[in-house]
């Protein structure tokens, strides 16, 4: 760039002194030379054109950049920033309406599109996702909690004479000391370990116990079938990017990904079943699923249409 | 070929010059394996064949949609896309309205022209002088050139040379105060944060 941009500074000051009619002809046969000449041309020249306007600002007060501020509208922070900031606002601004406390139990739901970070009395923290329900019982001796519907993270607080145990579905998962993830599919409960060892068994207990450690997760399913396998690092964050408010796609099926962004809306997604086996990526926020479809759509080659609350990403005739 | 119309040049300089800075900040970080340079160099292509302007009402954000196109082009072309890229694309629109109703970009036009001046003071003697004459003083090349006792190729150089300094400062990226709370995230990445 830096040659182009000292050739077209140079032409702009040959411009700026007047150019014959010699030079105007070389000049064109510069421009057409490469195309982007052009464009740097229009960049010196516009600098110097900015800087003719030094000229109005000689002789005035030190500082005119200040008077000006309160001239501005101020605007309201942006829906994105409301929930990205805001969220500890809004959990305690809720609480009244999500949270019963029973004599020993505590029961948290989250809407849809709420990710709540909720510290429990004995030091743990239970991250819960979007639309989720949990229950939540400490006695003196244990720390039980019940995974109803969705997926919470939870980072435990040591303490080996309270077993922190976590039922979901077909799947019971228990800890001392760790950090794990524990999510509700349709019909099986997936567990992930983040830190230490979770032991974790079928409900139905026609299986003994198995001890999951970090970096693994285990799938049980509603027949009390145990499947078990390795998640690699970036994997693992990846599905736990939720907890940032993220979802990251790594060649992930589109049908898939709309599936999780789903999770999150009121609004849903619809693709053209033709798209659905195309494979995204990208990082996005869970709360951008407007930015999401577009950036989707542009990568498979499609565009975006809005049907009422339906947001289709459909198949573009031409590519 | 026909010459950028001084009205284009005036609007350029006025409108989308003084948000370079940001642009390319922004491309480093949402795309760290694209070229800015290049994809810069091709929107000031593009801008340079608009035939009118009056339908922009957002110079601004008409910049940060014209890069994010060649990104998009560049990444479809390329059909290599790294998760970096496309996240980039699903945030730069969020870049380009960052700063909407922000007191800081209505005053950011005399906040330019104060730069400006500053970076004239920057220069080296001559061309600090040159410059002023010609900028603020509002003399031609010629009349500088007879004032100063020197020639008018050497007025002329002094004026490129500082044009070029003074365009390269003014465009270098901000590294700091990018309008993305999103970057915050960014740094730590999910992977650093699930073990503490």
């Amino acid at each position: 760039m830096s040659r182009i941009d000292t050739e077209a500074s140079a032409w702009a000051a040959r411009l700026d002194r007047g150019l014959n009619v010699e030079e105007e002809a070389a000049l064109d046969t510069w421009l057409i030379a490469d195309r982007r000449h052009q464009g740097a041309f229009l960049r010196q020249r516009a600098a110097l054109s900015l800087l003719d306007r030094a000229r109005a600002l000689h002789g005035k007060p030190a500082d005119p950049v200040i008077e000006e501020v309160s001239v501005a509208p101020d605007h309201a922070p942006s829906r994105r920033r409301l929930l990205s900031y805001g969220t500890g606002l809004a959990a305690a601004l809720t609480v009244g309406a999500t949270w019963q406390f029973w004599p020993r139990a505590r029961r948290i739901k989250t809407d849809v599109g709420e990710i709540r970070h909720i510290p429990l009395e004995d030091g743990s923290v239970a991250m819960v996702n979007s639309g989720s329900a949990l229950r939540i019982a400490f006695t003196e001796h244990r720390r039980d909690v019940t995974l109803a519907s969705g997926e919470a993270w939870f980072q435990v607080a040591k303490n080996h004479s309270r077993p922190f145990t976590v039922a979901a579905g077909p799947a019971v998962a228990q800890a001392v000391g760790t950090a794990f993830d524990v999510r509700r599919h349709a019909d099986s409960t997936e567990i992930i370990v983040t830190e230490g060892t979770v032991k974790v068994w079928p409900l139905a207990a026609t299986q003994e116990a198995v001890l999951i450690e970090a970096g693994h997760r285990v799938v049980v399913d509603r027949y009390s079938n145990l499947r078990r396998g390795l998640l690699d690092g970036s994997a693992s964050d990846q599905r736990l990017a939720w907890r940032e408010g993220r979802i990251v796609l790594d060649r992930m099926k589109l049908g898939a990904a709309v599936e999780e962004f789903n999770r999150y809306h009121v609004e849903q997604l619809e693709i053209d079943p033709s798209l659905s086996d195309r494979e995204v990526v990208g990082w996005f926020s869970t709360d951008d699923i407007n930015g999401f479809a577009t950036t989707a759509a542009s990568l498979v080659g499609g565009h975006v249409e809005r049907d009422g609350s339906t947001i289709w990403i459909k198949k573009s005739s031409v590519e | 070929m026909k010459l950028t119309s001084a009205e284009l040049v005036g609007w350029v300089g006025r409108y989308i010059l003084p948000h370079e800075a940001r642009l390319r900040s922004w491309l480093r970080s949402a795309f760290p394996a694209i070229d800015v340079d290049d994809v810069v160099q091709e929107a000031y292509c593009r801008i340079a064949t608009l035939e009118r302007v009056s339908h922009i009402e957002d110079p601004r954000q008409y910049l940060f949609k014209t890069a994010r196109n060649i990104v998009l082009e560049q990444l479809r072309r390329d059909r290599i896309v790294s998760i970096e890229a496309a996240t980039g694309l699903a945030e730069m629109d969020q870049a380009a309205d960052g700063e909407h109703g922000n007191p800081e970009r209505l005053a950011s036009d005399r906040r330019m022209l104060a730069r400006v001046e500053q970076l004239i003071a920057m220069l080296p003697e001559r061309g600090r002088q040159v410059f002023r004459m010609r900028k603020i003083e509002g003399l031609s090349q010629r009349d500088i050139s007879a004032q100063l006792g020197l020639s008018e190729s050497v007025v002329e150089n002094e004026i490129s040379r500082s044009l070029d300094k003074i365009v390269r400062a003014l465009t270098q990226e901000e590294r700091a105060e990018l309008p993305l709370h999103a970057r915050g995230r960014r740094h730590g990445k999910v992977r650093h944060r699930v073990q503490d």
